[in-house]
């Protein structure tokens, strides 16, 4: 099997009901029209040519981006973690076989530097810090007409509240979630990237969701 | 299923997380139920607040310059390969090596010397000695002034090594004087004791010394002393006597009357 060829790569299952993983679309999309090309960079890139590894990271760079900051919570440690993800891709990636799924295997990577980081931050007394303060964003799509105003100030008080409730998350609850509910990956794939039995994930991703809903409820019943 | 075994399934049941035969349970159960449905709505709800979790639109900047260090870091790791990966890894390990053996030296030399000052210790303190003195030259305690018994041995064989006779013959003889019915029985119990018989037919080295009364002034003031070394280099018992003066010429009249009260 190349690269790109899995069920993720072609579109989560359930994703249309979640009207997620929009961010993802455009690599997945690229890799999708370009996976015997994507399979020979990784070939390349496992031989040492950094200009193939550039490449590599160009591809999935929103990707584990976005998956550091939604672990991590603020963009300078998501920037440091994806930093070293890459790394450890680099030097592990003459281990990667052909019949694996790339994806896949950079995000059991990206979890595993998250959760060392993650480490890090509470053996020095840091527990976790809160996710970067939605208002001060200005790199969100702000609305150009004026009429949006209150839907996008509605659309900002949901992202705060989304946000204080994956905050309040485990980082377990929290990683099986992001994996399941946002990136769209099958619970057997979530249990492999976290090293995990399906049912263990099942019961997190159900204690996640039960949380959010009873954090959320308040707003909700507005 | 009632209510409560639907609520626990509910949060699965939104994320299509359950096999079939469960979800028709479900959906047959919240189709009737109205507060389950509720219940499946809030959840639904909270699942699609999920898609404002999103990150910020990073900068381009940010990736060129995320991509521009990895690559650096590459660079920098192929060049330096070698000693990075020793001063990271192993110098903390040599560094508790190190460590390790240094605390085990320590502990080995401070067990070599306290175990070499507890066998040296027990017959400093039971002799009562300076390292490099005899037994002998330990201060006795209060001297008595010895009355010299005739046909005992005499001084001269100080020091030689007697027999165990000698100090059957000659000490108890004195000191049944003082006491008749206690000092014999001391006397008979060490003699009959089989630990001290046994060494006294160890060998000669078992008497030290038996300072028998004796006709020589400057020697009959000092105390009867005999030293019996046990098999257990650690241990010897060291008797004291008391010699008693019998009508010695010169004393007063006073000591003779007690004396003689003794015999």
């Amino acid at each position: 099997m190349s690269v790109g060829s899995r069920e993720f790569i072609r579109m989560p299952s359930g994703a249309h009901d979640m009207a997620l993983a929009v961010e993802i679309q455009l690599p997945v999309n690229a890799l999708t029209q370009n996976q015997p090309s994507f399979a020979r960079l990784i070939e390349r890139a496992a031989a040492g040519d950094t200009a193939a590894f550039e490449q590599i990271m160009i591809h999935s760079q929103q990707r584990v981006m976005a998956m550091t900051w939604r672990m991590l919570g603020n963009e300078a440690d998501a920037r440091d973690a994806s930093q070293e993800v890459f790394l450890r891709v680099y030097k592990y990636l003459r281990r990667f076989k052909q019949d694996q799924d790339f994806f896949g295997w950079l995000y059991q990577i990206t979890v595993n530097v998250c959760r060392d980081i993650s480490k890090q931050r509470q053996k020095h007394g840091d527990r976790f810090t809160s996710f970067d303060a939605p208002g001060d964003a200005d790199a969100f799509q702000v609305p150009t007409d004026q009429d949006d105003a209150e839907a996008a100030l509605l659309q900002t008080q949901q992202r705060d509240l989304i946000t204080r409730a994956m905050a309040m998350l485990p980082q377990k609850e929290r990683a099986a979630i992001v994996l399941r509910d946002i990136e769209g990956l099958p619970t057997e794939e979530v249990a492999r990237i976290l090293n995990s039995s399906a049912t263990t994930v099942r019961s997190q991703i159900s204690s996640a969701r039960r949380k959010i809903k009873t954090y959320c409820e308040q707003y909700l019943k507005k | 299923m009632n209510c409560k075994n639907i609520r626990e399934l509910l949060p699965l049941f939104v994320g299509h997380d359950l096999d079939d035969k469960r979800k028709a349970h479900v959906t047959s159960h919240v189709e009737t139920c109205h507060e389950c449905g509720v219940a499946v709505e809030e959840y639904r709800a909270s699942r699609q607040l999920l898609q404002h979790f999103a990150p910020p639109q990073f900068s381009e900047d940010l990736y060129d310059g995320m991509r521009q260090s990895v690559l650096r870091e590459i660079g920098r790791g192929s060049a330096a390969s070698g000693s990075a990966l020793f001063g990271k890894r192993f110098q903390p390990r040599l560094r508790l090596a190190f460590a390790t053996a240094l605390l085990l030296a320590v502990a080995g030399f401070s067990y070599y010397f306290i175990a070499k000052r507890t066998s040296e210790q027990p017959l400093i303190s039971r002799t009562g000695a300076e390292p490099g003195k005899s037994a002998r030259e330990v201060s006795p305690p209060t001297p008595l002034p010895a009355k010299p018994d005739t046909g005992t041995s005499p001084s001269s064989n100080e020091g030689s090594g007697r027999s165990t006779n000698d100090a059957g013959v000659a000490h108890p003889h004195t000191e049944r004087r003082r006491n008749p019915e206690a000092r014999p029985n001391l006397i008979e119990g060490v003699a009959k004791s089989p630990d001290l018989a046994s060494i006294s037919a160890g060998s000669t080295r078992e008497v030290n010394k038996l300072a028998a009364p004796n006709t020589n002034p400057a020697t009959a003031e000092e105390p009867l002393r005999v030293e019996i070394q046990t098999r257990d280099q650690n241990i010897r018992i060291i008797w004291f006597a008391q010699p008693i003066k019998q009508n010695s010429p010169g004393k007063s009249s006073k000591q003779t009357q007690e004396a003689r009260s003794d015999a």
